[in-house]
């Protein structure tokens, strides 16, 4: 073992620069601008899947292949193409709201690269509207003419039929039913989380740590260490000249 | 040029891998005690070099140091690489397990291939040595690249395709590491000369 150190130490005296050089390749990736791997992030907006794209922070995925699919049974619901800036909003397909099924976003962006996100059902719990011909295009005519009684701007997202029942007199106030109120607080807590949906969309995107570099390193360095305890051992002769 | 995950069919990953089995067990029986550091100093700059990259117009590359493996440790650079490559993919989530095989293969084939041909100028010295080390740097590159778009044609992408996009993108990282292995040769074959005199010998 003595001597196994010995070498170690040896080699290395002669070779300072090279480990200079190595120091320094360490410190460089300051200007990150990963190529090697692809995200795909994608959260439920209302009626709709907001879809994000991106090598990298400033690098987005330009026409990334996107194929939304049953998680469990690999259906296709719904295939596109993202745009510049890797962005892509999709409506929730309304099979995957009927049997409430998990959707896996997939994105191939090309030269081996590939990344998928589940969406799981309770995001788009909140959506009953199978029958709903375009949930992504503003209320149609259809949708608003229903709960024409009921306040306009809360028949948004359109559970129309649920919602078109009680429409019976009263103080205003204290009549809201349940879908209603559902949809506001959704709505409400929806705004609220945006800038953390955001934030945490930012930090997806950062590129390998310091801690994650040096623990390589150092993962190698043990390896070395391993490989030479047992070189060692096995060759108790003089080290020089093998084969 | 990492692969991704579920990417490539079971037939060729299951190639890869076997491939890469052979090339890292004929490295390790190449790997001598006074070699061992060297190994593993050039596994750790394989690990880190993929971390710097180049802007090239509106895309970038990164760094791969096949070349200079290849150069210095010939058939080592299998087990050198895929150490390097499974703590990428451990670490840095670049590639995956299941791809390890034909990332290793697609990085380690070119290196090896490129050192033999290679070492007949690297032996010498001076001018001669200095083109070899250019020459290793960068076919290794322009190898993995074309191996790299033969897996991916071999699965679904077409090769031309994928092999158009690659090589150009890696021209700019060709000249760079030709460059930065006649540097790193033209050091060691100082600092270590015996590293380029007994290699092959074994």
């Amino acid at each position: 073992m003595r001597r196994a150190l010995c070498i170690t130490t040896r080699s290395l005296n002669r070779s300072p620069a090279l480990l200079a050089l190595l120091l320094t390749l360490c410190l460089l990736p300051a200007t990150p601008a990963w190529a090697h791997k692809v995200s795909v992030f994608a959260f439920v907006d209302g009626p709709n899947i907001v879809i994000d794209a991106f090598y990298s922070k400033s690098n987005k995925v330009n026409h990334g292949k996107i194929t939304v699919q049953n998680a469990a049974s690999g259906e296709v619901y719904l295939t596109a193409t993202t745009d510049e800036n890797g962005a892509l909003t999709l409506p929730v397909p309304p099979k995957a709201i009927a049997a409430k099924a998990d959707l896996r976003i997939l994105l191939v962006a090309g030269e081996g690269h590939q990344n998928d996100v589940l969406v799981t059902a309770a995001e788009f719990a909140g959506l009953k509207a199978p029958a709903q011909a375009k949930p992504a295009s503003p209320p149609e005519a259809k949708a608003v003419a229903k709960p024409a009684a009921n306040k306009p701007d809360a028949s948004k997202n359109a559970a129309a039929p649920a919602v078109s029942a009680p429409a019976a007199p009263g103080p205003q106030a204290s009549q809201i039913d349940e879908a209603t109120l559902t949809r506001i607080v959704e709505q409400a807590v929806d705004s609220r989380m945006a800038p953390v949906k955001r934030l945490l969309l930012e930090s997806a995107r950062s590129g390998p740590s310091l801690t994650e570099i040096i623990g390589g390193i150092g993962y190698i360095v043990g390896l070395f260490g391993v490989a030479a305890f047992i070189a060692a051992r096995r060759k108790p002769g003089p080290p020089k000249g093998q084969a | 040029m990492h692969i991704s995950e579920g990417v490539l069919s079971v037939p060729i990953l299951a190639a890869g891998a076997a491939l890469t089995a052979v090339g890292v067990f004929i490295g390790l029986r190449k790997i001598d005690y006074d070699r061992l550091v060297t190994v593993a100093i050039l596994s750790a700059a394989f690990f880190v070099g993929s971390l710097i990259h180049i802007p090239i117009g509106p895309s970038s590359a990164h760094l791969i140091l096949n070349g200079l493996l290849g150069a210095v440790l010939g058939w080592a650079s299998f087990p050198a690489i895929l150490v390097g490559l499974l703590l990428q993919a451990v670490l840095f989530q670049y590639g995956g397990l299941t791809v390890l095989g034909v990332n290793t293969f697609d990085m380690a084939a070119p290196a090896v291939l490129c050192s033999v041909l290679c070492a007949p100028l690297l032996r010498r010295g001076g001018k001669a040595r200095a083109v070899g080390a250019f020459l290793c740097g960068s076919l290794s590159v322009l190898l993995a690249s074309l191996f790299t778009a033969t897996a991916l044609g071999l699965t679904d992408e077409g090769f031309k395709q994928a092999a158009v996009t690659l090589v150009l993108a890696h021209v700019p990282v060709m000249l760079l590491e030709g460059g930065f292995t006649v540097l790193v040769v033209g050091y060691l074959s100082k600092a270590m000369p015996e590293i380029f005199q007994t290699r092959f010998t074994a």
